[in-house]
């Protein structure tokens, strides 16, 4: 059994078997950059568990396409076709994006079924998980995108009405990368006890966790709409600690020291690889799931720093125009979640473009 | 942590593997020896608490300086009873009275776990609700970071040899009992974590029983189900977990059935069926939903020569997937009542005609199809 349980909440999209290895595999390369962490293994640290939802997603728009072609195979006519000919490609999954990615969206904010399963099988994994690992054992989760709305949620439900979950089973690290929890909240119509609203609900540093990393990059055009920014967390208190309870990336200064992520590395700044290579990104990661085990020092904080480049392999000129062009999307804190879809396909232009 | 401090730290837990030797403390949930072996585990380079979170995971096979005789009982598998989690907490009060005592860096820290843990004792004697949320290590403190390793490095500048390796020794203590303290409260908490485990399968069994097993849902039925004044009250099966609702709206819901009216000119044909609202019901036995019963008003469409195109009647649910209903289409002679049998054919799309049989008429009657 390793030290710690960390479980890995992915994004909107189709998610297939594995799909967290590659997670894993960018945590793991920026672990072995530090010296000061080698005297125990990657491996032994940490015990990575990826937790999807996605086939909630998946047996909802596979039904609508499936029922939808076997009406069109009959050569319904009339009312029957014009309610069901939209869903005939539901859940085709190549070169689908309104249906593989904007329908996890729609689908997990409009329809509350769909929202409770999702985050019944949230909960269930992390407490199966922790409950075979057996007395004392330690966890984190680190969530992206659209994961961190449906851990939000789910953990927001555990620690719901006293209850006795909540009273033991604190989570040493709560990590949202690219975090859209708030423009996706919902305040009303949610089950007894339950509050909603992000910046007020116990998802937060000293009640569900110890340390909460808020991780989002200047140019990441999802983290803009209703943007999670909590001002009234970093108290005096929590700003004393080290690591801090809480650290938001776009904090210039925590602890003397800037964690605002601005490397463009590849079209895709929405992507969790690409967040996390940053040591802007990983170096707090580390600091906050160790937390009182283990620690990295200053200088190797600085050394890596150092190394990281702003642009990487892309060369300036291409990363130059892609920040012009991720810069001119024109993202704005009023933004619904209506518009995320807009976002999505504008971003994937962008990626097209830089293929 | 600087190279001095680190330098001091191994020499400190050197001292204590040597010492360790000499010393063969009673067992219980935190004795000297217990101490000494976590010592060698921090010497080793590991830290404190996996080495004990291996230790607690399996005694046997732990790494040998990771045994901890402190452990046993905390060890043990399965839960611990209130009599002998107070039994052990009286112990560690005794570990942190220690500290107090003899502690110039810690001593406070001590006072504080020492008060807290006989705070835990005199709860559980009046069957009151422990926390182990309040027995995370972040409390206590680490030797290489944070106020706890400055207060550490103050002492190791006033005197690198004594005080330092005490002071040390102290920290250990502290660590590792309040970790003892959590460990404890979980093993004390086991049978509610079970039951919340227990729960949270349960609901998501029903969710899988309720979007596979229960009719198929249009976007718009999906919709309308999951609103407040569809779903009606759902009582909370675990935390702030909603039961999955044990009846589903039927709105608008196009699907394929076969006609049969024994005095129409085409005895047999397809017909579209839109059920323009309908409900069923079932009651759940654990997993499983039981007793289901629906019915919905139809609006039928054929294409009969010798009726009308439209018709309506009334559809009653035999399970998920199989309803059967009258219908009648108005003619210019007589009223042609018809029988029609309804199936969700959206669930053999994709399969071959075997498994379409087995899915509609069961395996026992298609042995001889060909796939």
């Amino acid at each position: 059994m390793a030290d710690q349980i960390v479980f890995l909440v992915h994004g909107m999209g189709q998610h297939a078997e594995g799909w967290h290895q590659s997670w894993v595999k960018v945590l793991e390369d920026a672990y072995r950059r530090y010296p000061a962490l080698q005297s125990r293994s990657f491996a032994t640290r940490f015990e990575f568990v990826p937790v999807g939802y996605d086939p909630v997603f998946r047996r909802i728009v596979e039904g609508w396409q499936s029922n939808a072609q076997a009406l069109a195979a009959a050569g319904i006519t009339g009312i029957g076709a014009k309610l069901t000919r939209w869903l005939k490609d539901a859940g085709e999954l190549k070169d689908n994006f309104g249906w593989t990615h904007a329908a996890d969206v729609l689908l997990y904010r409009l329809f509350d079924l769909a929202q409770g399963n999702a985050c019944a099988v949230v909960a269930d994994e992390i407490k199966q998980k922790i409950l075979a690992a057996g007395p004392g054992a330690r966890w984190s989760v680190i969530a992206h995108s659209l994961g961190t709305s449906v851990l939000h949620d789910t953990l927001a439900r555990l620690w719901a009405n006293d209850s006795i979950f909540a009273r033991d089973h604190r989570a040493q690290l709560i990590a949202m990368v690219a975090n859209v929890s708030r423009i996706l909240e919902r305040k009303k119509n949610l089950p007894q006890g339950v509050v909603g609203d992000v910046l007020a609900s116990p998802v937060r540093p000293g009640v569900a966790c110890n340390h909460f990393l808020n991780l989002e990059h200047a140019l990441d055009p999802f983290i803009w709409p209703r943007r999670f920014h909590p001002f009234a967390w970093p108290d005096a208190a929590t700003l004393a600690m080290n690591p801090p309870r809480y650290i938001h990336s776009a904090d210039a200064d925590v602890l003397g020291r800037s964690y605002v992520l601005d490397h463009v590395h590849g079209a895709n700044v929405h992507d969790f690889e690409h967040y996390l290579a940053s040591p802007k990104a990983h170096v707090p990661l580390f600091r906050m799931l160790l937390g009182e085990d283990d620690f990295i020092p200053p200088e190797d904080e600085r050394r890596n720093r150092d190394q990281f480049p702003q642009f990487g392999k892309l060369g300036e000129e291409v990363a130059i125009r892609i920040k012009l062009e991720l810069e001119e999307l024109g993202v704005h804190e009023d933004m619904g979640w209506e518009d995320l879809g807009t976002l999505w396909e504008k971003l994937a232009r962008i990626l097209k473009d830089f293929k | 942590m600087s190279p001095v401090l680190r330098a001091l730290g191994l020499a400190a837990a050197l001292a204590l593997c040597a010492a360790a030797h000499a010393q063969d403390g009673a067992r219980g949930v935190l004795t000297q020896k217990a101490l000494d072996e976590l010592a060698k585990c921090v010497a080793a380079g590991a830290p404190v608490r996996p080495c004990l979170s291996d230790a607690l995971a399996n005694p046997q096979e732990a790494p040998k300086s990771c045994r901890l005789p402190a452990c046993e009982v905390a060890a043990q598998p399965g839960e611990l009873g209130a009599e002998q989690a107070r039994a052990q907490l009286e112990q560690l009060v005794l570990a942190f009275r220690a500290v107090a005592e003899t502690s110039t860096a810690f001593a406070a820290q001590a006072r504080a776990l020492q008060n807290d843990a006989e705070a835990e004792i005199a709860k559980l004697r009046e069957g009151g609700e422990l926390r182990a949320n309040d027995w995370d290590l972040g409390r206590v403190g680490h030797p290489a970071g944070g106020a706890a390793a400055d207060r550490l490095q103050a002492e190791c500048r006033r005197d690198p040899v004594g005080s330092c390796i005490a002071e040390a020794r102290n920290l250990l203590a502290l660590r590792v009992s309040s970790l003892t303290v959590r460990i404890l409260v979980h093993k004390v908490h086991l049978p509610d974590l079970q039951k919340s485990a227990a729960c949270s399968k349960l609901l998501r069994q029903r969710y899988d029983a309720y979007f596979d097993e229960s009719r198929f849902q249009w976007p718009w039925e999906l919709y309308l189900n999951g609103l407040p004044r569809f779903k009606g009250k759902t009582p909370l099966l675990c935390e702030g977990f909603e039961d999955v609702p044990a009846h589903q709206w039927i709105v608008m819901h196009p699907s394929l059935a076969i006609r049969h009216s024994g005095n129409a000119e085409q005895k047999t044909d397809a017909a579209v069926i839109i059920e323009l609202i309908g409900m069923r019901r079932w009651r759940w036995d654990g997993a499983e939903a039981v007793d289901a019963r629906g019915a919905s008003l139809i609006l039928s469409y054929t294409e009969q020569r010798d009726a009308k195109d439209l018709g309506w009647g009334v559809l009653v649910h035999l399970n998920e997937d199989v309803s059967v209903g009258l219908v009648r289409h108005k003619s210019d002679r007589d009223n042609k009542v018809s029988l029609v049998l309804s199936y969700e054919f959206g669930k053999l799309v994709g399969q071959d005609r075997r498994a379409a049989c087995d899915k509609v008429f069961g395996a026992r009657f298609c042995s001889r199809v060909d796939k």
